[in-house]
């Protein structure tokens, strides 16, 4: 039966220490980058939450400013057709009115809006409104924009 | 090459490998060090927005702001009110103003470490004067 004697010559520490030092490397390498993919989708998460908030901030603004006008408008009419003419002709720019509903879209960003919609109370009832809709919409992707496709 | 010499050779590699594996080691245990670090920066960053959407929704159930903020345990100080965490600082500072028909209720709620605002939240509510307590 034939045995080779197996040793370590010149040549084989450098050979193992090449293989290591790579293996390290690549290991660094990709817990650095995932930690760096962490910490972006955290800002990223961060900076949406932020955004979300100024919106429903800026919805709850129109809304007093639309409210402003109601107000006013319930002050000088007298009966419920009276007050939704009234409405009609002083809606805030960007609102519409259909039936009892008024709605419009607050947009902060381009990446997000917020389609706001209040429903009318009856003439002289308070409150004047009551939310019907708050919706929140996201674009998802700039192509998708292009088709005028929106996700949420 | 003679059996002596052959091994001097493989100590003196040995040797050298072994020092530039210590330096390798160095230079890599350094970028896990980081890597570690951005990764608690980044759980901090997830755990201050949710905490500060925790309390803004507070705010915006209770309809008022300085009671709801009082019973989530924040302190009044120096005309503000704060939150102190194990990582980082809740603030939150409010305000009223007249919004024609009502009053516009708002409060700016942050999250900050060593002084450094990481995430401000605005909370506004509209009350019409009817309703408002």
């Amino acid at each position: 039966m034939n045995r080779r004697n197996y040793h370590i010559g010149p040549g084989a520490a450098s050979l193992m220490l090449i293989v290591v030092a790579l293996s390290m490397s690549a290991l660094g390498m990709l817990a650095l980058m995932s930690a760096r993919n962490d910490e972006q989708l955290s800002e990223r998460g961060v900076e949406v939450v932020e955004q979300v908030y100024t919106l429903t901030t800026a919805a709850e603004r129109s809304l007093a400013s639309l409210d402003a006008v109601l107000a006013q408008c319930a002050l000088e009419a007298e009966d419920d057709a009276a007050w939704l003419s009234l409405i009609d002709q002083r809606l805030p720019v960007g609102m519409t009115r259909r039936d009892r509903e008024i709605s419009w879209t607050v947009q902060t960003t381009e990446e997000r809006s917020i389609l706001c919609a209040v429903e009318l109370a009856e003439h002289g009832e308070v409150p004047r409104t009551h939310w019907v809709r708050h919706q929140l919409f996201t674009q998802l992707d700039p192509l998708e924009q292009e088709d005028g496709a929106w996700g949420n | 090459m003679g059996k002596s010499s052959r091994l001097n050779t493989l100590l003196v590699e040995i040797l050298i490998a072994v020092l530039f594996f210590a330096l390798a080691s160095t230079v890599v245990l350094e970028s896990f060090v980081a890597a570690r670090s951005q990764s608690r920066l980044a759980a901090l960053y997830d755990e201050a927005a949710a905490d500060v959407q925790n309390v803004a929704d507070e705010l915006y159930a209770s309809g008022d702001y300085d009671s709801a903020l009082e019973s989530a345990g924040f302190a009044f100080e120096n005309g503000g009110w704060r939150l102190p965490r194990e990582q980082y600082t809740l603030l939150a500072a409010t305000m009223e103003e007249n919004a024609g028909a009502g009053k516009l209720v708002t409060a700016g709620i942050s999250a900050a470490v060593e002084g450094k605002l990481i995430i401000t939240v605005p909370v506004t509510l509209y009350i019409p004067w009817e309703v408002a307590p």
